[in-house]
């Protein structure tokens, strides 16, 4: 599996990259002004077209 | 009375950073190596007199006053893939790491204003101890220190002493005396040997034509020192204006990047029509103890600035100076450097 690292973009405009962690990479990268920044959590998507348990438990109430 | 000999030095300092200029490292961010040379990091403290001032009715001083505080100095050691590392980290001041224990992987690039990066160099404080504790000869602590430049020094021969490197640092001016370090135990170092040495320079592999005879490869931050007595910079004890003025920041000047060699010369070698023509390519340095352990210097283009014909040992060489340029994408330099200690330069 091949290492990566996170990077965040100068002057923190933009979105964090995930970058394979070779110098080929990062060093172009880091000279364009991206650091090391803590690895970014996957996004979550919220399904809201399905109800969830409280929309079930309103439902209930309202009956 | 016993005497102190200076053999019982012990130093540690900041493997990780600072949080910033005035904050400690604590004894955890911090690890003890050992070095080679006598100097200690004396805190100097610069006074001026009244002497001058008219209104006294003579020449001479009534008066003195603390007036700033200075902190530099020197490490010496044998090239190891852990100082190797911090030299780099801190030297060039922007790292990215990589890998998991025992292969930490820290690529680090000078920090570039232009793209947003900080002029500050990170900060790491450095602690000298002999007998600390109850018969205490000195236990202090520089505070707010940064690396001034480091300079390898890749020579011929048999022993330890053919891979070295020096690192120069300078301090805010901030001290704790004492410490209250409690010293941690010493680093296990792997050394980067002569005899590891890979070595491409301008197209020519040095090592495989077996012409490498030295090297020197360095980096200096020229520091701008004095642009860290700014009004506001802070005093040795806060809020009190005798204690002596300190700095609040450390940023570098104009940086130089230096390499040079000597390498036999012979029939085909090509240093002088490279000189004549200004041909340029990058400039590859390797040093390994391991596959964990290891430091990979890479000039990203240089040309010859000087060669000269002269003689080592009776035989012919010639002696280059290159001039390290800006590459276009990849910038001045970059350093890979392995080790098994984690967090260095975080």
């Amino acid at each position: 599996m091949t290492d990566t690292v996170w990077l965040s973009p100068p002057h923190g405009e933009g979105d964090p990259q995930e970058v394979e962690a070779a110098p080929q990479a990062l060093v172009p990268l880091m000279i364009a002004g991206w650091s090391q920044c803590l690895p970014q959590q996957e996004e979550t998507h919220v399904d809201d077209t399905t109800p969830g348990t409280a929309d079930l438990l309103r439902q209930a109430e309202a009956d | 009375m016993s005497t102190t000999r200076l053999q019982e030095l012990q130093i540690c300092f900041g493997k990780q950073k600072q949080t910033d200029i005035q904050t400690a490292n604590t004894a955890v961010q911090m690890w003890q190596l050992r070095k080679l040379n006598a100097q200690l990091s004396n805190p100097k403290l610069n006074t001026e007199n009244d002497a001058e001032e008219f209104g006294k009715g003579h020449e001479f001083a009534v008066q003195s006053f603390q007036t700033s505080w200075d902190v530099n100095g020197t490490l010496e050691k044998y090239l190891s893939a852990e100082i190797a590392a911090w030299a780099m980290a801190f030297g060039l001041g922007k790292v990215v790491k990589s890998g998991t224990a025992p292969n930490f992987t820290y690529t680090a690039t000078p920090l570039i204003p232009s793209a947003g990066d900080d002029a500050e160099l990170p900060y790491f404080s450095f602690v000298e101890q002999i007998r600390p504790g109850a018969g205490v000869v000195l236990d202090r602590m520089a505070i707010g220190c940064v690396v001034e430049g480091w300079t390898i020094s890749i020579g011929s021969g048999p022993g330890r002493a053919n891979s070295k490197i020096t690192v120069e640092f300078v301090g805010s001016g901030k001290f704790a005396e004492p410490s209250n370090i409690v010293m941690p135990g010493a680093t296990l170092e792997k050394l980067l040997p002569s005899a590891s040495l890979t070595l491409s320079i301008n197209g020519v592999n040095y090592v495989t034509n077996k012409n490498i005879v030295s090297l020197e490869t360095a980096w200096k931050n020229n520091v701008r020192a004095d642009g860290g007595f700014y009004p506001g910079s802070g005093f040795q004890t806060p809020g009190d204006a005798t204690s002596g003025a300190i700095r609040g920041r450390l940023e570098f000047g104009n940086r130089q990047g230096t390499l040079k060699f000597v390498a036999r010369f012979e029939n085909g070698s090509s240093e002088l029509t490279k000189l004549r023509s200004q041909t340029s390519g990058t400039a590859t340095i390797g040093l390994s103890y391991d596959a964990n352990s290891s430091l990979d210097i890479t000039w990203q283009k240089v040309s010859f600035a000087t060669a000269e014909v002269g003689e080592t040992d009776g035989i012919v060489t010639v002696s280059v100076d290159c001039l390290p340029m800006w590459h276009e994408t990849n910038g001045i330099v970059s350093a890979v450097a392995k080790c098994g200690i984690d967090n260095i330069g975080q």
